[in-house]
């Protein structure tokens, strides 16, 4: 088998949802010399960005999408001590600390934003549903994000999305953070009236508008040299 | 009489639980953490029902009428339900129900809803797929209005529509200028303040005792709603009273407090599913399962009388897309013809008000529903998020509209409305926005100002009527 077959096959077995194979076809790489780097951005990275494109097309959904991200991360998780042998540090492309706002229990929305974001290359910090303003800051600060994702359904709880933002003008925390807004109750106009850096209606509008702000959507996974890479077949 | 007493409970069958039975088993089931519900529980589930059962969606079916199909969707659902259960996130329990105390909940539900008082009190009857019968038409502006004038005339406006059987409020946007935010003092007198414009428009109408169904559409906290029950404020327990599981299948305890209150009150209760198609519930097939398992969550969890289902896409955030007009068909036949459990049906559209998406979306969601079984909650302009986007002669179009709906088989309705999804369907991701009440009507008289909005209704009316539907105009016609 080629590197070219492997990383075909292990794409390929990424889009099937095979998660026996995508194991296999992991430590296949490794052991056929394709580096882990090569491995995430010509195989496993390119199957997910078939598989958003499928859930953006309507093809598969969200059960789907989750098994996608199971399967990433356990990829992940055969490739990542060879990674941090490689000494390559800064793999993702950003940081998005989300949740859904305080008094507001609805998560569907934001689960399939952290799923996209997460499989397209970003550290997602997740705090869940019902959060506190200054919980979302303090985890901002933490883990150093550029940006802070905030949900909400309801009419009364999208105030939740400005307090943020005042607290973020009155910390002079605000030019740190990238703020953006989505839910079901919010609307471009509301966005523009809180001051939002950005307003997402779908899930994939959200990654588009996260590779907007602070992604290089061409560029893949690591900021590495190319050491690692095959040099080709 | 309160129907919902413990004793009476008891006597229906040894497997009936009353609702403190419900309470004592939240706290009794398997611990485990929310995604571990889904992941391991709810998906697998559901994925292995849709396939025992051979559902199937056909795209070119949109209303289907194959009875068999119900009735698989209805077996697999409850095969669901009785191995999935629900989730309660205050106290991280998995809680189920053996078949047989969800059957016995369905065969106590009585098939019939009285609502109202005086001239105004009537029943809603259960449905069935091609019966003939008028649906319950519930007018409801449960979308902001911006102001109290504009609030009453809408209230007035809907209790005012020949046909109209009971009325949804809008909610209030501020108080006092200020946005108010959830569970806030603000909020709670946002609720009383609701309940008391409501009471002072429906006597403007002249229908005191007409129901108002949607309970308090300002209120997210079982705090504020319960304030708002007080009688000194107006609203009666033949009101209609909406308890929503979040989607999907989670029962928290503010959920369960209401529906506490409400059954010692002896209100009527209406369970509220709102299943995501792409959601966890997967595709159509998927979410017309889950769909029809929410109907056993009212009678079991709530001791709800109907149900109002709200399936939504999740991604257009309508109910009106080719395949979500199939879910809600296959919801309501599968309910209507396997259980006694009422079904209102409310459309989330794309299009804004006097636009003539918005009539044609209307009427192949009522074409779906309708023949189906369903009963009616008027459609929502604009996802339901643009502020006095609701129109008093969108509203009446629901009544006109649904007793055509209403006069068809399912078989009549597919292929109009397959034709009408050839109009709409291409524009449902840049919808037209249509006009807001201030745009459209004298605040002032309450009647409509705008000749131009009122042509794109005409017309629109008269090309629906050109495509067979001999719809009657019952407002400001």
């Amino acid at each position: 088998m080629t590197k070219q077959d492997i990383r075909e096959s292990l794409r390929n077995a990424m889009v099937a949802l095979d998660e026996e194979a995508v194991t296999k076809d992991t430590n296949r790489a490794l052991e056929g010399g394709l580096g882990p780097l090569d491995t995430i951005e010509q195989a496993l990275a390119p199957g997910l960005s078939i598989i958003g494109e499928k859930f953006e097309n309507e093809e598969i959904f969200l059960p789907e999408l989750m098994k996608a991200a199971e399967i990433f991360q356990s990829a992940m998780a055969i490739l990542q001590p060879k990674i941090q042998e490689l000494g390559v540090k800064n793999q993702k492309k950003g940081t998005i600390v989300i949740g859904t706002v305080k008094g507001d229990l609805h998560y569907i929305g934001k689960n399939i934003v952290k799923i996209l974001l997460e499989t397209s290359g970003y550290e997602v910090h997740d705090l869940g549903v019902d959060v506190d303003l200054f919980k979302f800051i303090e985890a901002a600060d933490h883990c150093h994000a550029d940006i802070i994702a905030l949900s909400a359904l309801l009419t009364s709880t999208l105030i939740g999305q400005k307090d943020l933002i005042e607290a973020l003008t009155g910390m002079g925390k605000k030019e740190r953070y990238k703020v953006i807004v989505g839910g079901g109750a919010v609307t471009s106009e509301w966005a523009d009236e809180i001051g939002a850096d950005g307003y997402a209606e779908t899930g994939y509008q959200a990654v588009a508008l996260v590779n907007r702000l602070v992604g290089k959507p061409g560029e893949a996974w690591g900021n590495h040299d190319g050491k690692e890479r095959g040099d080709g077949d | 009489m309160l129907a919902r007493d413990n004793e009476i409970d008891r006597e229906i069958g040894e497997n009936m639980l009353d609702f403190t039975d419900i309470c004592v088993r939240t706290e009794e089931g398997q611990m485990m953490q929310n995604m571990d519900f889904y992941m391991k529980c709810f998906i697998p589930k559901l994925g292995e029902v849709v396939k025992k059962y051979d559902i199937k969606y056909d795209p070119d079916t949109p209303v289907p009428s194959d009875d068999a199909l119900a009735d698989r969707v209805f077996e697999a659902a409850l095969e669901f339900f009785v191995d999935v259960g629900i989730y309660v996130p205050t106290t991280s329990r998995n809680v189920k129900f053996t078949r047989n105390e969800v059957e016995e909940a369905m065969r106590a539900v009585q098939g019939e809803v009285w609502f109202g008082e005086g001239a105004e009190r009537k029943v809603m009857k259960m449905r069935r797929p091609d019966d003939g019968d008028l649906p319950w038409f519930h007018l409801s502006g449960g979308v902001h209005a911006s102001s109290e004038q504009i609030f009453l005339n809408l209230v007035e406006a809907f209790a005012r529509i020949p046909g109209c059987d009971s009325i949804g409020v809008p909610s209030l946007v501020k108080m006092r200028e200020r946005s108010y935010r959830v569970k806030s003092p603000l909020e709670l007198l946002a609720c009383i303040r609701t309940v008391e414009l409501a009471h002072q428009g429906l006597r403007r109408a002249g229908k005191p005792g007409m129901p108002i169904l949607n309970n308090i559409s300002t209120s997210t906290h079982a705090a504020s709603t319960i304030a708002a029950c007080n009688p000194d404020f107006g609203l009666r327990p033949s009101d209609g009273f909406y308890v929503d599981s979040l989607s999907e299948f989670i029962v928290d305890f503010e959920t369960l407090n209401k529906a506490a209150f409400y059954n010692r009150w002896g209100a009527n209760i209406c369970s509220v599913s709102t299943p995501l198609l792409g959601g966890y519930g997967g595709g159509p097939e998927g979410t017309a399962v889950l769909g029809t398992a929410y109907m056993f969550i009212g009678p079991l969890v709530f001791k709800g009388e109907y149900n109002l289902n709200a399936a939504l896409h999740f991604k257009h955030k309508v109910s009106t897309t080719r395949a979500m007009l199939w879910v809600d068909a296959v919801i309501n036949q599968a309910t209507t013809r396997n259980t006694k459990y009422p079904n209102l049906n409310l459309g989330y559209l794309a299009s804004g008000g006097g636009t003539d998406m918005y009539y044609h979306e209307t009427a192949a969601f009522l074409l779906s529903a309708i023949p189906s079984g369903g009963h009616v909650e008027a459609t929502h302009a604009s996802k339901a998020v643009v502020t006095d986007s609701v129109l008093p002669i969108e509203m009446a179009f629901n009544v006109e509209m649904g007793r055509v709906a209403a006069e068809m088989t399912r078989k009549d309705a597919l292929p109009l409305v397959k034709q009408l999804l050839e109009k709409y369907e291409n524009r449902l991701k840049e919808p037209p926005k249509g006009y807001v009440y201030p745009d459209a009507y004298a605040i002032e008289s309450g009647k409509p100002k705008d000749q131009e909005y009122l042509k794109i209704v005409k017309n629109t009316k008269k090309e629906l009527r050109e495509m067979g539907l001999p719809i009657e105009d019952v407002f400001f016609h």
